[in-house]
């Protein structure tokens, strides 16, 4: 035997070994010996003979063979440019519909609409244990406002009702980083055009 | 690929504008190669020009949508390739053969090489059997370095990836004819018995 074993000669295989001038003996021992390597050294070496079977092809081209395709050429209509993906359209190529559809904010609407369709029987049920939730998080929300109030005065905290309106007048605050996101993201989707990119085709 | 590497890039700016001249004098530049490509491709002359004219036709009517990701000597081949397979389709189609890729590889092989003219086409038929279950990418780059005989490192720079991923190509594409061929081997065995 040569020493060789079945993934020596398989990585020898991949590398193009038999294809090259010339086996090496111990892989061609190897496969002498092994009837799956020697399965595919058979293989490699007849799809190699495919190739090698090809004869010189003639150099010279025949005459007019430019002025045959360039009369095709002129019946031939070039394919419109298909506009590179992320490309924003003019504003007013689009009804407008599909304008508002696109914005982000519709899509965000849809989905929330999605989810509420989705989950409608969750909700209701919890609607209808709205009284008890709504006590424990009317006092979470006051436990957490009141010590921001008190710079304000002593006497806000004092009326649970004037409590609870407070801490509802701080919900907008939480809008604002979604508001900034949205803002993000429109700076990030300004797409150029690529150099050398255009819409423009021939006349 | 850096477009400006390409010695097409400024020819090919005006052809994709529609520029006929432009094109014509791409034409000229790659007729030769695409001729004997596709003459490789396809085992007869007469094939061979018309692959070579459907290619520059087609490469003509979608160069608007070539980016330049590699160069334009390289598009031409793949597009080369690529129709002298849909030919080989069509022919297929109809004459309703219901001849598979298998006896296509086996009559290829089985063709000696004194049948010269008749023998060659037959190769070439197996030859593109072959070529038909590889990628786009394994294709291009078993053509160019089979039937071009260009080394790794011009197919790589032609084709604008690194040399070691030429290697991987080649190496599956191989691993893939290699099957192609043992599974047309096992057939005709079960054929025989």
């Amino acid at each position: 035997m040569s020493g060789f074993d079945c993934t020596q000669f398989q990585r020898w295989l991949e590398a193009g070994g038999a294809m090259a001038e010339g086996n090496v003996p111990a892989e061609v021992a190897h496969a002498a010996g092994c009837p799956d390597c020697a399965a595919l050294l058979a293989a490699e070496r007849a799809v190699a003979a495919l190739f090698a079977r090809v004869e010189a092809a003639p150099a010279a081209v025949a005459p007019g063979f430019a002025d045959r395709v360039m009369a095709r050429v002129a019946l031939a209509p070039q394919s419109p440019v298909v506009a590179p993906a992320l490309v924003p359209l003019p504003a007013d190529a689009l009804p407008w519909w599909v304008r508002v559809a696109a914005r982000p904010e519709a899509v965000a609407a849809a989905l929330l609409a999605g989810l509420v369709v989705l989950l409608a029987p969750q909700l209701l049920g919890f609607a209808r244990s709205a009284p008890q939730w709504s006590g424990a998080a009317l006092s979470a929300i006051t436990t957490a406002v009141t010590p921001l109030l008190a710079p304000i005065g002593a006497h806000v905290g004092t009326d649970p009702l004037v409590r609870a309106g407070v801490a509802l007048a701080f919900l907008p605050l939480a809008a604002l980083p979604s508001y900034a996101l949205y803002l993000l993201g429109l700076q990030l989707s300004h797409v150029r055009l690529a150099p050398g990119v255009t819409q423009g085709r021939r006349a | 690929m850096d477009d400006r590497a390409d010695p097409d890039h400024d020819l090919v700016l005006r052809a994709r504008g529609g520029d006929e001249a432009a094109f014509r004098e791409l034409v000229e530049r790659h007729q030769e190669r695409i001729l004997r490509l596709a003459w490789r491709v396809a085992g007869s002359r007469t094939e061979a020009e018309e692959i070579a004219q459907d290619a520059f036709v087609r490469a003509w009517q979608a160069l608007p949508g070539f980016r330049g990701e590699a160069r334009f000597a390289t598009w031409m081949h793949r597009i080369t390739t690529r129709v002298a397979l849909d030919r080989r389709e069509a022919v297929r189609r109809r004459e309703r053969r219901e001849v598979g890729v298998e006896e296509e590889v086996l009559a290829g092989l089985a063709a000696t090489p004194e049948a010269a003219v008749e023998g060659d086409r037959i190769t070439a038929r197996a030859r593109v059997a072959l070529l038909a279950g590889l990628s786009e990418a394994q294709r291009t780059v078993v053509t160019l370095h089979y039937l071009e005989d260009r080394p790794v490192i011009e197919v790589a720079q032609a084709m604008g990836v690194p040399e070691n991923t030429v290697k991987t190509h080649l190496s599956r594409a191989r691993a893939a004819m290699r099957e192609a061929f043992l599974r047309a081997e096992a057939k005709h065995r079960g054929a025989v018995r």
